[in-house]
């Protein structure tokens, strides 16, 4: 009787477990469609294979470096772990964790987060960080990133964050709980629509220029951690036009670069050597690069990284170039398929993108 | 710490596994030490009030039983020198000195109770009644933040010294139980007032892992949760959109507004007081009901002995009774019976009685004019019942409805519809809003904006409505179901399969429909800023 | 005995006393950490609303910039502002990361009207002057003294590097000088 009991206890206890963790996938937004960008993360995981460079950043890497062009024209492979508005403190322990699986020559890292020195919204939050696995380093790396109105708890148990969503469940939530289709190439956001540069407000002056303590303090941390592992940290600024890079800002990349003996390039400076024309290079009227002017800036890094490290062109392993053929004819597929929507609708439907009168 | 936060959930969880762990008869110290713990998480200042309290209370208590004993002593020792008069006169002194030590104490602590929460509302008024008379009325205010659960506290605290002054029970010897009696963290933050001979058996005992106790403890807190998060959080923001806004929300809004507290307050008030029986059962700990179906009453009076009860009981027997049969009022008493005579002279030392509880209870709850209204119009109409009993008995003499169920549900309902219309003058700003807003029932007809999608603006959606609909229906059948006894009682007579889907069913509402974390922020920092 | 409850007593007085200007400087007070029972928590709205009342006109909207009788609350609602003001002479938008809204610039002559998204509507973000031919409603224009707008706005604001702000709500007015030159004007819409 007693033991009856007990199994039953257990089997409920089970029972209401599984329940809990089908809701919590139920439930946690899949990012598949419309904000595709909150995937981005999460697909590092699903990636065979090692690579020579791995970017880290906010959306001035991933959707302005297509690793499938670095690929084809220099050989070497690379991943972008990049995310919406992505926080230096994050950036630092998507690189610790990245160590975790495997060792790249070079690590880049885009430098526009260092203007940001405190946690600034949940939602691009949840989006960098719901996609890390559970770890120490996501523990901290969320520690590091909550607002006020963040707990730690709703990381680890999302269901607790995202509870509230039975209400806007869609066919895409069920669709989609156990297995997610790809959307990025390597970390890189593909788009292919063209919204001309025009012009921008003046910058505005600030009161103080300096960057804090606090980003310079994740910085040091990224430049230790290569070190240890004998990796190459790469610091970029990429190319956009908005927002305003200031030149105070720059300067002292500059100066952390030179004390650190760091390369550091800001890609603004290089803009017509690269060949990126605003007219026809961007989807975000300057903000970011379109597919275009993305396989542009990529020939342009893939010959500075192959020089500077002297990376070695890998076409002729076979493992690696079969692997990469499928990654290509994904690239291809989707690249058609962008074209192929925005003669039907004029803008990509399929991405969220509103509509330009 | 609030019920319902995480932080609370796993104290509370934590606090269970070391209790049963540990030897027995540290039980009781560990619960202190919870309590102050709890309390050092609201504010480290504040213990000292706590504290204040504690202390004042032990020593009056103590004082108070070492003169019973000096007493019993002496009148022993002297039983034969000592004349009737002169026992008298011995005993009369000893009880001058206990009530001085009790005056003293009381004094003390409703002076802590009034400076701390009413000193600004004295100051408002001062400041009013200046520039009434054309000065300055610039008065500034004190930053005093309230101690948390003062009012509760300092209400449980005396209640103890006046019963020890009663002789009703002896002093506790041990300060620090008495700590843990006045602090117990449960009861805190919102009731129930417990007496000591109530509280105190179960309160210092050792406690052996009892499967019963918990898993009915558990339950009981779980409800409390369901209540809480999933119903009482969710509709409060509709409460809100409406009462802060009685600009656009106007005529049927206020019904709707009314209805919807009435129903919010329930769930939160009820939901609150199972979450703290539920954790004082799963300790073991018996705490006092502190409700018995309130929205069930068939009048307001039986409605205030329904609802929140531990509260209506302090004041009936510390402050109706005392006044009651005090000095004073036996005077106007027998100054009435002169003057009105016969029925009127009987009466109106009972108005002053309630009125004096009534005004009371309504400035305990909140130091504004709005409670003070609040309290009397409760007086009022209980009162005006006491008057018409005549009428109704006449009534009902002639017609023979009283134990129809028709005629029973229109007592509910009007019961009910009274109890959240009086309660209106503690949701609105103002005294003269709520007036306003009331009048606005009768004179703006807007029933059309029911039907215009205006209810689904308030800040809930269909969804929403589904789910405190679904509430109810549970809530209602829950309250039937009472009546036969321990709903969890029935529960445990039937198979263990149909127990735990009801388990099961109660975690996944509250995980999945609780009104908690980011999307219903905005209600949250509502309510933690009152 | 009796000589420390009366002491205690005294003693209480005094802290409940003082405790005062020590909150004032602090974090916002709660008003009350407890429920009390019967009509519970139910003073929240109320004192929200008192405070709003209580406190001096200004305080709930913050720093307001008008011009031409337009008034421009920081966190206002953007479109009816907008309509007012007229045909911008530029207008600049920037799609965040990831569609979180979107950022809008409104450029009048002498100031930018910036705006954020929040739920499909836009709210008024900043407002920055960029040249010297308008003023603040108290007189204060670029290029002109700092320590003369400093005089005029008084002494409770935080300096920090070369920039003074003045609070007020859920807003900031923001000063930024070059050698004792005003070099920058903004209402800012802060978080809290």
């Amino acid at each position: 009787m007693n033991k009856k009991r007990i199994g039953l206890t257990i089997l409920a206890l089970c029972l209401l477990f599984v329940t809990l963790g089908f809701l919590q996938r139920l439930l946690t937004p899949k990012y598949v469609t419309a904000i595709v960008e909150g995937s981005l993360i999460e697909e590092y995981y699903h990636e065979e294979g090692d690579h020579d460079v791995v970017f880290i950043g906010d959306c001035e890497v991933y959707e302005n470096i297509s690793p499938i062009t670095l690929w084809e024209n220099y050989g070497f492979t690379s991943y972008i772990r990049g995310s919406a508005q992505q926080l230096i403190w994050q950036s630092y322990y998507l690189m610790k964790e990245t160590l975790r699986y495997e060792k790249p020559k070079v690590m880049v890292f885009n430098v526009l987060s260092m203007k940001y020195d405190e946690p600034q919204n949940e939602a691009y939050n949840r989006m960098t960080l719901d996609g890390m696995k559970m770890s120490m380093d996501k523990i901290n790396a969320v520690k590091a990133s909550m607002t006020e109105e963040e707990h730690l708890i709703e990381y680890i148990f999302p269901l607790l964050r995202y509870h509230s969503r039975w209400k806007e469940l869609t066919e895409e939530d069920f669709k989609y709980m156990f297995k997610k289709d790809r959307i990025s190439h390597n970390g890189y956001y593909m788009r292919v629509d063209v919204n001309p540069a025009k012009s921008f407000p003046k910058a505005k002056k600030l009161a103080n220029y300096q960057f804090s303590d606090e980003t310079y303090y994740y910085l040091d941390l990224m430049v230790e951690l290569c070190k240890e592992n004998d990796i190459e940290l790469m610091l970029m600024k990429a190319p956009s036009l908005y927002p305003h890079w200031y030149e105070e800002w720059d300067l002292q990349m500059k100066e952390y670069a030179k004390k650190h003996d760091l390369k550091y390039i800001n890609f603004i400076d290089l803009i017509d050597d690269i060949g990126i024309d605003f007219d026809t290079d961007t989807h975000d009227a300057g903000l970011h690069l379109n597919l275009s002017g993305a396989e542009k800036l990529s020939l342009y890094i893939g010959d500075l990284l192959k020089n500077t490290y002297q990376l070695e062109d890998r076409r002729n392993d076979q493992r690696l170039s079969s692997l990469w053929a499928d990654k290509i004819e994904f690239y291809n597929e989707m690249r058609e398929n962008q074209y192929k929507e925005l003669e039907k609708y004029g803008y990509l439907k399929s991405l969220g993108v509103e509509k330009r009168d | 710490m609030l019920f319902a936060s995480y932080n609370f959930i796993i104290f509370i969880f934590l606090l269970f596994i070391v209790y049963y762990t540990i030897p027995k008869k540290y039980q009781w110290i560990l619960l202190l030490g919870a309590s102050y713990l709890f309390y050092f998480f609201a504010g480290p200042k504040y213990i000292i009030y706590i504290a204040t309290t504690t202390i004042s209370t032990y020593i009056t208590s103590r004082a108070i039983g070492n003169l019973n004993k000096i007493q019993t002593q002496y009148l022993a020792e002297h039983k034969k020198q000592l004349s009737r008069a002169e026992r008298r006169a011995y005993r009369e002194s000893i009880k001058s000195k206990m009530r001085g030590w009790l005056i003293s104490c009381l004094l003390l602590n409703f002076g802590i109770l009034a400076v701390v929460k009413y000193a600004n509302f004295a100051i408002a008024n001062i400041n009013s009644i200046s520039r009434l008379f054309g000065g300055q009325g610039k008065l500034s205010f004190w930053d005093l933040a309230l101690p948390m659960g003062i009012s509760f506290y300092t209400f449980q605290a005396m209640g103890y010294i006046i019963d020890v002054y009663r002789g009703k029970y002896p002093p506790e010897e041990n300060i620090f139980k008495l700590a843990l009696f006045v602090s117990f963290f449960p009861q805190l933050v919102q009731g129930p007032i417990s007496r000591f001979d109530d509280l105190a058996p179960t309160l210092f005992k050792e406690h052996s892992f009892e499967y019963r106790n918990v898993s009915f403890g558990l339950q009981r807190i779980m409800w409390g949760y369901f209540k809480k998060v999933v119903l009482a959080d969710r509709i409060l923001v509709a409460v809100n959109t409406i009462i802060r806004d009685p600009q656009n929300y106007q005529g049927v809004f206020v019904l709707v507004g009314m209805l919807f507290y009435a129903y919010q307050l329930y769930a939160d008030f009820t939901g609150g007081i199972d979450i703290t029986i539920g954790i004082a059962e799963v300790l073991g700990i018996k705490v006092q009901e502190n409700f018995e179906r309130p929205y069930f009453s068939k009048s307001v009076a039986e409605y205030w002995r329904r609802w929140h009860i531990s509260l209506g009981t302090w004041f009936r027997d510390y402050l109706f009774y005392p006044i009651s049969v005090s000095k004073p009022m036996m005077k106007v008493f027998r100054f009435s019976k002169d003057f009105f005579g016969g029925y009127l002279g009987k009466r109106i030392p009972v108005y002053i009685a309630t009125i004096v509880v009534w005004f009371t209870t309504g400035i305990w709850h909140g130091s504004s004019w709005n409670f003070v209204l609040w309290g009397l119009s409760n007086c009022f109409v209980i009162i005006i019942s006491q008057e018409l009993e005549p009428l109704y008995e006449k009534f009902h003499n002639r017609f023979n409805v009283k134990h129809k169920f028709g005629f029973r549900l229109f007592q509910v309902i009007r019961t009910v519809l009274l109890m959240s219309s009086i309660r209106m003058f503690d949701c609105y700003a103002d005294v003269p809003t709520t007036f306003k807003m009331f009048s606005s029932m009768f004179t703006v007809f807007n029933f059309n904006r029911l039907f215009d999608g205006s209810l689904m603006e308030l800040g809930i959606d269909s969804y929403d409505y589904l789910v405190l609909l679904f509430g109810l229906v549970i809530l209602i059948s829950v309250s039937l179901m009472q009546r036969k006894g321990s709903v969890r009682v029935q529960l445990a007579q039937r198979p263990q399969l149909v127990r735990y889907a009801v388990y099961y069913a109660l975690i996944i509402a509250i995980i999945v429909l609780g009104a908690y974390g980011i999307g219903y922020d905005s209600s949250q920092f509502i309510y933690n800023q009152f | 005995m009796r000589k420390l409850v009366i002491f205690l007593m005294v003693f209480l007085l005094l802290l409940t006393g003082c405790n005062g200007p020590e909150d004032k400087k602090g974090e916002p007070i709660d008003k009350s950490q407890e429920k009390n029972s019967a009509t519970v928590d139910r003073q929240d709205p109320k004192t929200i609303e008192d405070d709003e009342k209580d406190g001096e006109e200004g305080e709930e909207l913050g720093y307001v910039f008008e011009i031409n009788d337009i008034k421009i609350a920081m966190h206002a609602e953007a479109e009816p502002i907008l309509a007012k003001l007229g045909e911008p002479m530029d207008e600049f938008e920037a799609d965040s990361c990831a569609f979180q809204g979107k950022e809008r610039v409104y450029t009048y002559s002498g100031f930018e009207v910036h705006t954020y998204e929040k739920d499909k509507k836009d709210y008024i973000a900043s407002v920055l002057f960029i040249d010297d031919s308008i003023s603040t409603k108290e007189g204060v224009y670029l290029y002109s003294d700092i320590e003369k707008a400093l005089e005029i706005y008084g002494d409770d604001y935080i300096k920090e590097d070369n920039s003074y702000k003045y609070r007020s709500g859920k807003s900031e007015f923001v000063l930024l000088f070059e050698d004792d030159e005003i070099v920058s004007i903004e209402y800012v819409a802060t978080a809290d």
